[in-house]
């Protein structure tokens, strides 16, 4: 079934989150949320924050 | 504790109900109940900072007050003027400056007012009483009654109708005057105690003049009492329309000409039809400029113009380069106090809205406006309107609309007072509307309900002087508990290397009545009731995350004992000492003077810390005092400095130095003040008054060295001549001789091996070192024997009220003497340094306070100080750490030893903090710190009960913050 | 026509797509999120939270808190409502969606941030025996609601959720679990709305049950604040029973706060070890799609740890927070758009009676461990 709210018309489906895709998408977010948080620690060690 | 509480709540109570006048009487200038509501947050009583022509900033603030309200038989009763909106500015509005002003949640800009001063005479009253001295509700308040050398001075202060009084002053008919002070210019280093104390009869204070003819301790009459008033004001409630001035020539308005024609004084501006054929009004205007005395009386009409019939008024302005094309706020950056580089620029108010003192709301006769001008600078500084009839609520009609406001969109009432569950004599629900349909909390704030709807919603600074009565109170009362405001914790603690002079910064816990600080109330010889009370303050400390630690810096913890005034010698006076009440013996003091010396304006430098950065101070000695300038005013453009003495404990000296040189009422000023000012002993004699800074010709202030104390009540001994009496245990005391008439008695001690140590006549005691009594230090001296040989210090006495009683001599004696030296270490416990601190007035002891020299450090390893030891051994309190993470401290409290019982203090940690300041006890110092932060500490009691967190610009308060400015 | 990913994969950042088919539906989750929450650097002041905060004032306080605040409106729910409004009234376009698949990079981005927001030392100050009861407690609930959940023949994925939700009394665990256990938006909602319902019923009966018991204000608030949990709800109950209970509300909320990711971490390898176990089951579906433990699950574990010794200090954890919320603001923008109203109904009534029924021994026993504690003098409070 087609889910009109989350696929277009090329089919992707933007909720589907599996394989190669999903470690990738995993990824991404585990290198930005460890640079926010390095970059937040360090910022107020150097007193920026 | 609780019996002590509850004791001091009946008083207040009990003061609130007597110290009034029959029920009819007006609430003008009265308190509304001790315990009523205050919700500082509610979205249309507006709380905001706007700018003026000038760049200066004006805090405006609203306010809704219910007072004198009463519930019975299921009615709440408001009587005419109990319910009252203020909109108050911490400053001041005049004309021609473009200064805002709040009209019901409305920006709006005074541009005109009418003022006069109003002289009423001969007005008598008692103690403790507020009698109105007119008709608009002005109050005359007698709050108590003091002496030097037997003498009285009172402390009065002129309440205007809305509750709001700039400050107490002191004035007597009895001493010496401001004016006769000598010159003392000579001065310089510690010399002795003078003789002299002033006292001025009349109270100069800007605009406003007090004069008292005669009073003593109980009643005072006064011959004049001068206040300004404002009898009209004319607000404009839009922007400006700005235009650059052409002369000669005509610029469109709408569909009006204006027209501006040179001439050698200003230009004649000239109003005409859209066709320039029919002249409206026209007239010579003067362009304002920043000069303060242009909006006097009689000098302002030479700069406006008002057309007759139409929603109008012209002037021109000298607008600043930077201004010209906006008719609006200059940025925040800062404007001098003139400018040279300025265009001409018509500026045209409209939407104008006049009000008259006395008269109805335009909007709605239900209401009575009130206009009060500020005591100092005769300007506008509050609007009031009051309910003109009384009305009640009930069942059928729960609700009572507030008074209309002007509104781009709709005018509707302001406000809406809502009683809804009245139960008989309690009323269980009521609350406040705004014109947003927002709505207060259930005012009543338990199930047990009310007696009154008296509340009081917004931060408005009328706020702290209406509740001058009941704050004390309400502050101590922990009806929610201990309230802890929670930290706001930064990278950057502020690190302060020591914290005499500072005051603790106002998040600091206030714990209240403790076992183990004592407060009680003690009778001398003479039978005065005074109350001593001891406390503990720490100030300054913080956690020091990059090594895990807390840190108290020196004189960041100080006991403090201290009584309701200064502590006598001859009067057999007690004051507590580390939990133990202790007679006081003798002191030594001496008056401490300066010449030719600045002090610098102190300005605010933000350091992102909660302790100012007070770089301006002129120390006066060491570890004694400091002067602080800390406000100064331009009154017709001359200068008017006020000064502080602060104490170590780092609260003012209760009389600030209002200084201001060239006024003169009789060449016409407006304004006068003294050149120099003289209270009790000290005395300040400036050589110039600037703006930025003053020179001092001459200072002079009590400063005190030691004082001799004893927890031994001493004991009187009725001696005829070659009778004797032991001293302590070695010692004894021996009448030789004594003279009635001269008043002398000649007394030996000898040891108690019969040899003779000691001969001394003592005295004279007549009317001439009478007058010097209690105060002056030779002649408490000249009636007093000390003896010391090294184990046991004892001090025998005249008894000055009854000195001789049949035949006989009577002294009391002192045994076992204990020294407190300022700036030693304590004896009991030398990791403390005694700072006794001296009354400002009378070179007497005012208070004890023991602090720390060094740093305290707690952490993990030590989470336990112990503060000073009592006689017998144990601390008196100690600062315990319960949970510290090296970055937040999450709970902690204070333990006292108080009758061989340990008792705890709430977690003074309840919300996370980042220091461990607290004020524990209740006396005069810490009332001082109290009331300079109740608006603060008042609004995070009340975030406290609901656990709300404090007020964040959300709802339709960020929207308004955006909206305006 | 859709490439597979595998195909135009060239490096880990392929999965971000180009800014070309992106911008639309990041704007869009962006414009949401500007619309819903006060987020930190935005000054928007037209946001659904300053309406819902001006709708609490004009409604008046309940027990002294904002009626939104006991619904439960926050960072989450607001951009969450205010994408399925938009989604179920307008669609959503097609040129949004792989930009809103950025959802699937911002839920892993916001777990790991809200790392040092649990920390155990903030709890301490509670003593260690409340701490162990209230972990006990916790791991009770997560126990009894997935046994109850697989009674009630429930899809695994939904009971699971409502247990690391309920237990650990956190509405935004199912938010955190979503990625961990697979579960599918409707299901996630679904536990949401569950657990809202009981906290909200739960919060007004509580204060009677507390009179009818007599409780004292100290046991009264650990029992709503483990008890209920959701914190509006949970003070709204406190302070419905007094104002001390509710003070101390605030107190002991620091606890079931640094517990919270034991909670759900504990739901999540029991399901995944369950799954792990049952290779073979169709109906095991929870963390079936994780082929080994996720990395993201394993970064999360390391920064909580890391966090406990008060690495990053109290300013850069506000900054941090504030960057959890703008990412969860997106996200929760990205899951209401792709939920039409029909699936979150799909899941049915069961999700309420699990919720109902743990919830409610949870409660009990809660009660009878407080009863007894105060009654032997035990210092549990």
């Amino acid at each position: 079934m087609r889910h009109s709210h989350t696929t277009d018309d090329t089919g992707f489906n933007y909720m589907d989150n599996s394989g190669e895709e999903e470690r990738d998408r995993d990824l991404v977010g585990i290198v930005l949320a460890v640079l926010f948080m390095l970059l937040a620690t360090l910022f107020q060690r150097a007193g920026l924050l | 504790m609780n019996k002590l509480l509850a004791s001091g709540a009946a008083a207040a109570l009990l003061c609130l109900l007597f110290s009034g006048a029959p029920a009819a009487e007006s609430p003008h200038g009265l308190a509304p109940a001790g315990d009523m509501p205050f919700i500082p947050d509610l979205g249309g009583l507006r709380h905001k900072a706007f700018k003026n022509q000038y760049g200066q900033q004006r805090e405006l603030s609203e306010a809704v007050l219910v007072r004198k309200s009463s519930v019975k038989n299921g009615k709440a009763t408001v009587p005419a003027g109990g319910l009252c909106y203020i909109s108050e500015t911490q400053e001041d509005a005049a004309p021609f400056r473009r200064d805002p002003f709040l009209l019901l949640g409305e920006h709006a800009y005074l541009v005109d007012s009418k003022t006069s001063v109003r002289s009423v005479r001969d007005v008598s009253l008692k103690k403790g009483e507020k009698v109105l001295v007119d008709n608009a509700g002005y109050r005359l308040w007698f709050d108590y009654a003091t002496d030097h050398y037997d003498l009285p001075y009172i402390q009065m202060a002129l309440i205007a109708p809305s509750g709001h009084w700039p400050m107490e002053f002191s004035v007597s008919s009895k001493f010496p005057a401001i004016k006769d002070l000598p010159d003392r210019s000579h001065m310089e280093g510690d010399v002795e105690q003078l003789d002299e104390f002033f006292l001025d009869p009349v109270f100069e204070y800007g605009a406003s003049r007090f004069e008292v003819k005669d009073h003593d301790f109980q009643k005072a009459t006064f011959s004049s009492l001068s206040y300004p008033v404002i009898d009209e004001a004319t607000f404009s409630l839009s922007r400006p329309v700005v235009l650059d001035l052409r002369q000669e020539e005509y610029r469109l308005y709408g569909t009006k000409r204006i027209y501006a024609f040179r001439e050698s004084s200003g230009f004649r501006v000239s109003v005409t039809n859209l066709g320039g054929d029919k002249i409206l009004a026209e007239k010579l205007l003067r362009p304002i400029s920043s000069q303060g005395y242009k909006d006097a009386e009689n000098e302002k009409d030479a700069y406006s113009l008002t057309v007759p019939g139409e929603d109008m008024r012209v002037e021109i302005a000298v607008q600043p380069e930077w201004l010209r094309h906006s008719d609006f706020m200059p940025w925040s950056d800062a404007v001098p106090h003139d400018w040279s580089d300025g265009m001409l620029s018509l500026v045209v108010y409209r939407d104008l809205v006049t009000v008259k003192n006395g008269e109805p709301w335009p909007l709605d006769p239900r209401y009575t406006v009130g206009l009060e001008a500020s005591l100092l600078t005769g300007k506008l500084q509050r609007l009031t309107l009051e309910n003109a009839e009384p009305f009640t609520l009930d069942d059928k009609n729960d609700s009572y609309d507030g008074p209309v406001k002007y509104s781009d969109v709709w005018n509707r009432p302001a406000f809406r007072l809502v009683a809804d569950d009245i139960e008989g004599d309690k009323v269980k629900s009521y609350y406040v509307r705004d014109a947003f349909f927002q709505r207060t909390d259930n005012l009543s704030f338990t199930d047990r309900g009310r007696r009154d709807i008296d509340c009081f919603i917004g931060r408005a600074p009328t706020f702290v002087s209406i509740l001058e009565d009941s704050f004390l109170t309400r502050l101590a009362t922990p009806k929610f508990g201990t309230e802890v405001e929670g930290s706001h914790f930064t990278s950057f603690p502020s690190v302060m290397p020591n914290m005499a002079f500072h005051s603790p910064d106002p998040t600091a816990p206030f714990g209240g009545l403790m076992r183990g600080f004592g407060r009680e109330q003690v009778t001398n010889r003479r039978g005065e009731r005074l109350t001593s009370s001891e406390g503990l303050v720490i100030r300054g400390s913080y956690v020091d995350w990059k090594n895990n630690r807390i840190v108290i810096p020196p004189a960041g913890l100080f006991y403090t004992s201290r009584n309701a005034r200064n502590v006598r010698a001859l009067n057999g006076e007690t004051f507590y000492m580390l939990g133990r009440r202790a007679y006081i013996a003798t002191f030594e003091s001496t008056t401490f003077t300066r010449r030719n010396f600045d002090i610098d304006f102190w300005r605010v430098q933000p350091d992102a810390s909660l302790h100012p950065i007070y770089w301006q101070d002129q120390p006066l000695g060491v570890n004694n005092k400091v002067l602080r300038f800390t406000e100064k005013h331009l009154l017709d453009d001359r200068p008017m400095a006020q000064i502080n003495v602060v104490k170590y404990s780092g609260n003012n000296f209760g009389a600030p130095f209002e200084l201001a040189q060239g006024l003169s009422r009789e060449q016409g000023d407006r304004y006068y003040l003294h050149d120099r000012f003289a209270e009790g002993a000290t005395w300040i004699e400036p050589e110039f008054v600037g703006e930025d800074y003053v020179r001092v010709k001459s200072f002079g202030t009590p400063a005190i060295k030691s004082v001799e104390y004893t927890y031994e009540k001493p004991v009187r001994a009725l001696l005829a001549p070659g009778e004797e009496k032991a001293l302590g245990k070695n010692h004894t005391l021996r009448l030789v001789s004594f003279d009635e008439a001269a008043g002398t008695a000649t007394v030996e001690i000898r040891r108690n091996d019969g040899s003779l140590a000691k001969t001394r006549t003592l005295g004279p005691l007549n009317a001439k070192t009478r007058a010097f009594l209690p105060q002056h230090q030779r002649v408490v001296n000249s009636l007093q024997f000390a003896f010391d040989e090294g184990k046991n210090k004892v001090l025998a006495e005249m008894d000055v009220k009854t000195p001789f009683e049949k035949g006989k001599a009577a002294f009391y004696t002192y045994t076992d003497l204990k020294k407190l030296e300022g700036d030693t270490p304590f004896e009991g416990d030398p990791r403390f340094m005694v700072r006794p601190d001296v009354c400002g007035h009378c070179y007497q002891l005012n208070e004890v306070l023991l602090d720390n020299p060094e740093p305290i450090i707690l952490d993990r390893e030590h989470p336990r100080f112990d503060g000073p030891r009592m006689a017998d051994g144990k601390p008196q309190f100690s600062i315990v750490i319960d949970s510290f993470d090296g970055e937040m401290i999450h709970a902690w409290h204070i333990e006292t030893n108080y009758r061989k019982r340990v008792f705890k203090s709430a977690n003074l940690a309840f919300q996370p903090r980042n220091n461990v300041g607290v004020l524990m006890g209740v006396n005069g110092t810490i009332e001082g710190f109290l009331r300079a932060s109740l608006m603060e500490r008042s609004a995070w009691q009340e975030y406290w009960r609901t656990g709300a967190h404090p007020h964040s610009e959300r709802g339709l308060d960020a929207w308004l913050a955006h909206k305006f400015q | 026509m859709n490439i597979p990913y595998e195909e135009r994969r060239r490096s880990f950042l392929s999965c971000l797509y180009s800014t070309q088919e992106i911008l639309p539906g990041l704007l869009a989750m962006f414009f949401i999120a500007l619309f819903s929450n006060n987020l930190a650097g935005s000054p928007n002041p037209l946001t659904l939270e300053n309406l819902f905060s001006w709708l609490d004032a004009v409604i008046g306080p309940v027990n002294h808190q904002p009626l939104f605040q006991i619904l439960n409106s926050n960072f989450v729910w607001n951009p969450f409502l205010m994408g399925l409004v938009i989604g179920n009234v307008f669609g959503v376009p097609d040129s949004w969606k792989r930009g809103l698949s950025l959802i699937h990079v911002l839920m892993p981005l916001g777990i790991i941030m809200l790392a040092p927001h649990f920390i155990f030392s903030h709890a301490e100050k509670a003593g260690m025996p409340l701490i162990l009861f209230a972990f006990a407690v916790m791991v009770f609930t997560a126990v009894v609601t997935l046994v109850l959940g697989r009674a009630l023949g429930m899809d695994d994925r939904h009971y699971s959720t409502i247990a690391g939700a309920l237990s650990t009394g956190d509405p935004h665990v199912v938010a955190i679990l979503m990625p961990m256990l697979k579960s599918k938006g409707g299901q996630v909602i679904n536990a949401l709305g569950c657990i809202l319902l009981f906290g909200l019923v739960a919060s007004f009966l509580l204060p009677l049950l507390g009179h009818a018991l007599d409780m004292d204000d100290k046991a009264f608030a650990v029992l709503s604040v483990f008890g209920i949990g959701n914190t509006g709800q949970t003070f709204n109950a406190a302070f419905g029973f007094s104002y001390e209970a509710g003070h101390w509300a605030h107190y002991f909320d620091s606890v079931r706060n640094a517990l919270m990711p034991a909670g759900f971490l504990f739901v999540f390898f029991v399901m995944f070890l369950r799954a792990r176990m049952f290779p073979d089951d169709a109906a095991v579906t929870a963390t079936r799609a994780h082929k080994k433990l996720p990395l993201f699950i394993v970064v999360f574990i390391i920064a909580w740890i890391v966090v406990q010794f008060h690495v990053m200090k109290e300013p850069a954890r506000i900054a941090v927070f504030e960057l959890v919320k703008w990412d969860f603001s997106l996200a929760a923008a990205a899951l209401g758009l792709s939920l039409p109203l029909s699936e979150i109904t799909r899941c049915g009534l069961r999700g309420v009676i699990l919720t109902f029924a743990s919830g409610l021994v949870r409660i009990a026993v809660l009660a009878a461990c407080l009863l007894a504690a105060a009654h032997f003098n035990f210092p549990l409070v």
